[in-house]
């Protein structure tokens, strides 16, 4: 309600990694909760509603350097911390190794939101409602965090601990999220957004997957729901029912079940359960018979 | 070129219009392409909104609004807010303790809550501070003690309800206004109707979503004039209405309305914020601004009442209506506004253009604890409008008679009467069909659709402007006053108010055709109360019609007298004498003209300044009908419009494009055709958004705005489901269908050069176009309107569980 004074509020920009290490872990020494900012696409839409808001500020534009870009190494893609998504969508090299992310990316608020918002704000934000971490999460992607005490890798399928929170440290910084090379220019990606309008839209109901499909059969299973939990969810019930299926012997109701046991939606402002629950079985079956077609041909 | 008049020697040294040597062009700026006169200025930023303007030494306001839906105020201590360093000012209730309102009759509403807060940002109190910063700092300061009440947040329980009352002193418990009007002998009719369609139809409340907040700023200079500068559409009503809370005389005060970025209704009628910058101003001696923050926009609304409808149609065989029943429950929220008229026109302006020949409705608006409901653009016709369309189309389902056929059996005729009264003259509805018809390319199309998409009409009418004002008075409702001289330049002064509808263009536009000059030769001085005569605002699309007539009054007679001049000089007849794009010349000869310049100065040096004035009063014969509330609705013209729509449903997830929307609208004359376009465009695209997305929802017991649930009871009722742009899902330009607009004309000879109307009527029909393409698509009427994804879906769920 209340739009915050920005002239109260400590704004640090470290020039270096390693003094935004520094500055985070003097801070968590101090007992001072010191939050990084990237695009502030997340940070100021908090702070105009008035939530509680730490008075200092880690600003990690300006290590563009260090932490900017895309990066294909042996281990896979490596997506810098500050890397917006106009950045990856201008790259086609990631458009053509990673469809569905690019989808994804593409469908995140509008072009102003793309030319600031990055990968790692999105991810750390933790939104059940995120486009890019649940399609990240499909990919088997890895978090990649530093701090002075040295630097971790955590699966994504391990990193949302809970409602918009996240097992990063107040003193560890994310550097990248990390696609493995063996995602890349993997068959069967697919997301859709079911939103409440075309752009600039919170998703309603949504599906990020990964379906790979080898002589009719379904071999590997990854599905990952937005809005339908209280954070970006693998359906690990629905997985394990589908996989090694073929599409004809896929039940509706069955799936239906199995689905249920994964997912439990609520009612909000911007829609109900029922509909997020029989949207989410018909994505699911959209994006099995898509994704079939595809590795038919 | 120029033709030097040597007889002149007053005028030898003025640097003059280039005048070219090419023919005469006697074809005139009325119906010619062109753009908005204030556009270029308004893009390029040069030109100042409300929020623009600053004054030395100026304060800033904020208010300090109520958490509760429903409270009595206990005590106010705003002590600790007025010892904060940089707070001049602070007031409350007590401080303007008299009651306004638009209607005269219903004035239900303080500036500052006295006693009672009766929704969820209702205004408690008002700082003036140094800067917004330390206003709101001040804010927090203030402590206000409540006792909470049990809030009203259903309609329907208003109607129940004794034990809760919103206005104590109210004469009819919850109801703000009831009103029922009977024609002929329904019940009968129904009876010996062949088909009677029977159905309830949900219209929810949509808010304008201006992109302009409202604004003000007020100052009291040194001899005691206060000038309140606002983002209003009714400086007039405005001023009247500062000058009874105040108890200033009218003179006193000055009404400055600057370019307004957008309105579209919900900036008709005074707000909280015009009194607080005007009594701050007083109070502090200094001036001071307040601005609306989007979510303030969102509580102070104004905007379409949720409509209940139940609506029993009879139809002979042939598709012709027998009788038409109609009872409505309005959803006023809080306070009046305008609820009195949204509650008539509810059932009066439905009248048309079906022929009705037994009519009843039964109209209820009722408080709740609400942001208060008001004018949006097709104020309290949209809602009737989307039923009985709705009805018309269920009932060439029936009968099986093409929807737009069932129509044309239907229509009124030009220069008839509705069953109420109402006076139609000029009518182009049956063109309006045919051109939307052929456009659509209907007759080929419908039935041969792929599966999923549908195509749907609609039709609808409305006024322009109401033939009674808002207060009863015989003054003129809109004037102007022209003056030209020397230069070669006109001046118009009008009280009209520019909001991006165009009326400075309108009248500019007639001014530039009847006198001669070119559009650019214009200036147009508008909504200043100091400078400019009196003009009832910009509602009911009264603009072109009223405004646009005593435009005409004023040229018609400058322009007879510069006839005359010029004609002496020809030594021709008056008449003979025509002008037109900086030219004058001789209709029978056009080998003979001068530079309009020269003509100015040539009526100048011989009659003296010249200036004119021309008023508009509504006409008094053969306009409406005869009983109690039979003037109400009552219009000098209407306009008609036809929308067909073509959607697409994707049944998967119920969602449903527009994949192109025909509007062909009835304006009379387009006296710029570019701009009745643009309203076209707007309208049509505003009404697709309430069609499909738009809802302007208040949570009922138990919900918080995120979703959460939370304990229910007083004190927790009544929140906005969505107070910001983010979740008010107005259609960014991405969600919006492909848009032929088609211009009909039908001149009426009451409109200016037959001019009607165009900022409103084409929105009626967008909305029941669009449910019938999705029934005609999918097979399911949704008629609970938004038609959301959530709707459709689950709708063609039943519908395949049925088989
Ligand atoms: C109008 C609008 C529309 C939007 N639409 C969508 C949408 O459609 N889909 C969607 O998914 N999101 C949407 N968003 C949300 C937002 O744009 C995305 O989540 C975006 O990816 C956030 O990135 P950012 O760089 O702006 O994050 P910031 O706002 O800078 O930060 C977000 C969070 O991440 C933390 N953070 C950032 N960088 C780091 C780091 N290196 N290490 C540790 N923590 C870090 C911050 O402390 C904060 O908690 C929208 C936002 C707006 C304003």
């Amino acid at each position: 309600m209340q739009a915050v004074m920005l002239r109260d509020v400590e704004v640090m920009r470290p020039r270096t990694l390693d003094e935004a290490l520094r500055l985070l872990d003097r801070a968590h020494r101090e007992g001072v909760r010191l939050r990084p900012m990237a695009g502030c696409t997340d940070v100021l839409v908090d702070a105009h509603f008035g939530k509680a808001l730490p008075e200092r500020f880690l600003d990690v534009w300006g290590l563009r350097k260090e932490l900017g870009g895309l990066r294909w190494t042996e281990a896979g893609l490596v997506i810098g911390a500050t890397c917006t998504y106009a950045e990856a969508l201008e790259t086609p090299k990631f458009v053509a190794e990673l469809p569905a992310l690019a989808k994804a990316a593409s469908q995140v608020g509008a072009r102003q939101i793309q030319a600031r918002g990055t990968f790692a704000g999105n991810v750390e934000n933790a939104s059940p409602a995120a486009d890019a971490a649940p399609m990240l999460l499909a990919l088997d992607a890895q978090v990649k965090l530093a701090s002075l005490q040295g630097v971790r890798t955590v699966p994504l399928l391990n990193y949302w601990s809970g409602y918009r929170q996240t097992v990063r440290r107040p003193d560890e910084l994310i550097t990248a999220i990390v696609v493995p090379a063996a995602a890349l220019g993997s068959q069967g990606q697919w997301f859709r957004k079911v939103g409440t309008r075309a752009y600039q839209a919170i998703t309603k109901v949504g599906l990020a997957s990964r379906l790979q499909w080898q002589g009719g059969k379904l071999v590997d299973v990854r599905l990952a729901a937005i809005s339908m939990a209280a954070t970006p969810k693998r359906c690990a019930t629905l997985e394990t029912y589908l996989k090694g299926r073929e599409l004809a012997t896929i039940d509706a109701a069955e799936l239906r079940h199995a689905q249920a046991v994964d997912l439990q939606p609520i009612d909000d402002v911007r829609s109900n359960a029922t509909y997020r629950a029989e949207v989410f079985a018909r994505l699911v079956e959209q994006a099995l018979r898509e994704t079939h077609l595809a590795t038919a041909h | 070129m120029n033709r030097p008049l040597s007889s002149n020697p007053t005028s030898r040294d003025l640097h003059r219009i280039d005048v070219d040597d090419s023919p005469v062009d006697a074809s005139g700026v009325v119906g010619s392409r062109h753009g908005r006169i204030d556009s270029l200025e308004l893009l390029t930023g040069v030109g100042k909104y409300t929020d623009d303007l600053t004054l030395p030494r100026m304060l800033h306001c904020k208010i300090l609004r109520s958490p509760h839906a429903h409270a009595r105020i206990v005590s106010i201590d705003s002590s600790a807010a007025e010892g904060l360093t940089g707070v001049h000012a602070v007031i409350t209730g007590a401080d303007m303790p008299v009651r306004y309102g638009v209607i005269p009759w219903t004035q239900d509403e303080y500036p500052l809550a006295l006693g009672k807060v009766r929704y969820i940002g209702d205004a408690v109190a008002a700082v003036a501070a140094v800067s917004e910063e330390v206003a709101k700092a001040a804010l927090a300061l203030i402590a206000v003690k409540y006792e909470v009440l049990p809030a009203i947040i259903d309609p329907r329980e208003a109607l129940t309800r004794k034990d809760v009352l919103i206005h104590e002193d109210n004469k009819h418990g919850n109801i703000s206004k009831q009103v029922t009007l009977a024609f002929g002998d329904v019940d009968a009719a129904l009876a010996g109707a062949e088909l009677v369609i029977e159905s309830d139809y949900e219209f929810h409340g949509a808010t304008h979503g201006a992109i302009e907040p409202h604004c003000a700023m007020g100052h009291v200079d040194g001899k005691g004039l206060l000038t309140v500068w606002s983002t209003t559409q009714v400086p007039h009503y405005l001023l009247r209405e500062l000058g009874r809370v105040l108890d200033r005389p009218s003179h006193s005060i000055r009404v400055i309305q600057p370019p307004v970025g957008g309105a579209f209704g919900g900036k008709s009628e005074p707000f909280d914020l015009e009194f607080c910058v005007a009594k701050l101003a007083d109070l502090t001696g200094r001036p001071v601004k307040c601005l609306y923050t989007r979510e303030e926009v969102f509580f102070a609304h104004r905007g379409r009442h949720p409509f209940s409808m139940h609506y029993k149609t009879g139809f002979d065989r042939e598709g012709r209506i027998v009788a038409v029943d109609g009872k409505s429950l309005l959803d006023g929220g809080a306070y009046s506004s305008f609820g009195l008229v949204t509650t008539y026109y509810s059932g009066q302006l439905l009248g048309s253009p079906y022929v009705f020949p037994a009519y009843r409705f039964d109209s209820t608006r009722v408080y709740t604890n609400k942001p208060c409901c008001g004018p949006k653009r097709g104020h309290g016709s949209v809602q009737p409008r989307f039923a009985i369309e709705v009805q018309l189309d269920k009932a060439a389902t029936v009968l099986g008679i093409d929807p737009i056929e069932l129509r044309r059996r239907n229509f009124i005729g030009e220069n008839s009467q509705t069953i109420g009264g109402f006076h139609v003259g000029s009518s182009g509805f049956l063109q309006c069909l045919s051109e939307v018809e052929r456009a659509s390319g209907w007759r080929h199309k419908r039935g041969n659709l792929p599966k999923g998409r549908g195509l749907g009409i609609a039709g609808s009418t409305y006024i322009s402007g109401t033939n009674y004002c808002i207060y009863p008075t015989e003054l003129p409702q809109s004037a102007v006053q022209i003056c030209l001289d020397r230069s070669g330049r006109v001046r118009v002064f009008v009280g009209t108010s520019e909001i991006g509808q165009g009326s400075n263009t309108v009248v500019a536009t007639l001014a530039a055709d009847e006198l001669g000059v070119e559009l650019d030769d214009v200036r147009v001085l508008a909504a200043d109360s100091d400078l400019t005569p009196v003009d009832l605002g910009a509602y009911s699309s009264r603009g072109t019609l009223m405004a646009g007539n005593a435009c005409l009054a004023a040229t018609r007679e400058l322009a007879a007298k510069l006839r005359e001049v010029i004609a002496k000089t020809w030594d021709c007849p008056p008449g003979d004498v025509g002008l037109a794009h900086r030219k004058a010349f001789r209709h029978s000869d056009l080998t003979v003209w001068m530079p309009i310049q020269e003509a100015f100065i040539l009526a100048e040096s011989q009659l003296g300044t010249l200036g004119a004035v021309g008023s508009y009063k509504t006409p008094t014969e053969n306009v409406h009908g005869d009983y109690r509330g039979g003037t109400i609705g009552a219009s000098p013209a209407y306009s008609f419009t036809a929308h067909v729509a073509e959607v697409e449903v994707d049944e998967e997830t119920g969602e449903v494009t527009v994949l192109s929307i025909w509007c062909a609208h009835d304006c009379g004359l387009a006296l710029s055709p570019t701009l009745v376009e643009g309203q076209i465009e707007g309208s049509t695209y505003m009404g697709a958004a309430e069609a499909l997305m738009e809802h302007h929802r208040v949570l009922p017991s138990g919900l918080r705005s995120d979703g959460q649930k939370r304990e229910t009871g007083p004190g927790v009722d009544g929140l906005l489901a969505a107070s910001s742009l983010l979740d008010y899902r107005m259609p960014t330009s991405m969600d919006v269908p492909d848009l032929i607009a088609l211009i009909v004309e039908r001149p009426d000879p009451r409109g200016p050069r037959g001019a009607k109307e165009a900022g409103e009527g084409p929105l009626h029909s967008s909305i029941p176009a669009i449910a019938n393409a999705v029934y005609d698509a999918v097979g399911v009427r949704i008629d609970d309107l938004p038609i959301t994804p959530e709707k459709v879906l689950a709708a063609l769920k039943r519908k395949a569980e049925v088989g």
